[in-house]
C-alpha cells in the first residue's frame, strides 16, 4: 500500500474533526462575546448561524488542505487520527446540548 | 364527483404558500437520506461479495452527500423565516410551556445537524481512496470507520428529523 490513500483520509479525518471541535467551539465563543456572535450575525435574517456554518466549513476546507501536505508519508498519525476523530465525533454529541454548553459559556461570560 | 377530486388535487397544492412547498421540499430532503443511508449500508456489507459493491457504494455516497449539503442549505434558507419576528420562533418562546421547543430541541437541532454531511464525506474520501482495496484484511480496521461514520451519520439525521416534527407539530413555518 503506498501513502497516498492515507494521506487523504488522514487530512478528511483531521479535517472533520477540527471542524466539528471549531463548530462547538464557535458556538460557546458566540454565546459568550457579543462581538463574536456580531461578527458571525453578517446576514441578520439568519443570525449568527450562516456565519457559523461557514466559518466550521472554511476550517474544514483549510485543515483539509493542510492535512494533504502535512500526513504526506506519515502513516503512523493514523491511529492517533482515528481515535481523534472518533472522539471528537462522540464529543459533539453531547456538546451540541444546550445543557452541556450553557455551562461554558456562563463561565466564559 | 371525480371532477371535484380532481379540482382539489390541482388546486389544494397550489394554493400552498412558497414557504410551504420549501418546508415540505426540506422534509423530503430529510426523508430521502434514509433510504440512501440504507443503500449504502448494503452495499457497505456487500463489499466483499461482489466486485461492483464498491463503485455502487460510492455512486450512493456521492448522492447522500449531495442530498445532505442540499438539506442543510435549504434548512438555512427557511430559517430566515422561522426567526423572523411573528414566526414560530416568536410563538415557541412566547409560552414557557413550549419555550423548550426552540431553546433546547430547536438550538440542538440546528448545531446537530451540520455533522451529517462531513460524516457521509469521510465515509466518501475513505471508499474514493482505497477502492476495491479497501475489502482487503489489512484495511479492516479503516473500512470499519465508514460504517461508523455511515451509522452515526444515520442517528444524526433521525435525532434531527424528530426533533423537527416535533417543533413543526406546534408551530409550523407558513
Amino acid at each position: 500500500m503506498t501513502n497516498k490513500p492515507y494521506n487523504i483520509i488522514n487530512a478528511a479525518l483531521f479535517s472533520a474533526a477540527t471542524s466539528l471541535n471549531a463548530f462547538w467551539i464557535l458556538i460557546v465563543l458566540k454565546g459568550a462575546y457579543p462581538a463574536i456572535s456580531e461578527f458571525m450575525n453578517f446576514h441578520p435574517p439568519t443570525g449568527p448561524l450562516l456565519g457559523l456554518y461557514i466559518s466550521a466549513v472554511l476550517i474544514f476546507v483549510l485543515c483539509f488542505l493542510a492535512g494533504w501536505f502535512v500526513f504526506q508519508g506519515r502513516d503512523k498519525a493514523r491511529v492517533l487520527l482515528h481515535r481523534y476523530f472518533i472522539g471528537s465525533v462522540i464529543f459533539y454529541v453531547f456538546i451540541t446540548l444546550p445543557v452541556f454548553h450553557e455551562p461554558l459559556i456562563h463561565l466564559l461570560k | 364527483m371525480m371532477y371535484n377530486m380532481l379540482k382539489q388535487l390541482i388546486l389544494g397544492p397550489a394554493s400552498l404558500s412558497y414557504w410551504d412547498i420549501l418546508t415540505d421540499f426540506h422534509g423530503f430532503l430529510a426523508i430521502m437520506p434514509l433510504i440512501l443511508f440504507g443503500i449504502a449500508l448494503a452495499l457497505y456489507f456487500s463489499l466483499d461479495k461482489f466486485a461492483q459493491a464498491v463503485v455502487w457504494l460510492k455512486r450512493a455516497l456521492y448522492v447522500l452527500l449531495a442530498n445532505l449539503i442540499l438539506l442543510d442549505s435549504v434548512g438555512l434558507y427557511i430559517y430566515a423565516p422561522y426567526r423572523a419576528t411573528g414566526g414560530p420562533r416568536t410563538f415557541l418562546k412566547s409560552s414557557p410551556e413550549t419555550a423548550w421547543l426552540h431553546e433546547i430541541l430547536f438550538e440542538h437541532k440546528e448545531f446537530l445537524a451540520y455533522a451529517p454531511w462531513l460524516l457521509a464525506l469521510v465515509a466518501l474520501v475513505i471508499v474514493m481512496a482505497f477502492g476495491s482495496g479497501i475489502s482487503e484484511p489489512e484495511n479492516k480496521k479503516i473500512k470499519r470507520l465508514i460504517l461508523f461514520s455511515l451509522a452515526v451519520s444515520l442517528v444524526f439525521v433521525l435525532v434531527v428529523a424528530s426533533e423537527a416534527v416535533l417543533i413543526t407539530k406546534v408551530a409550523p413555518l407558513k
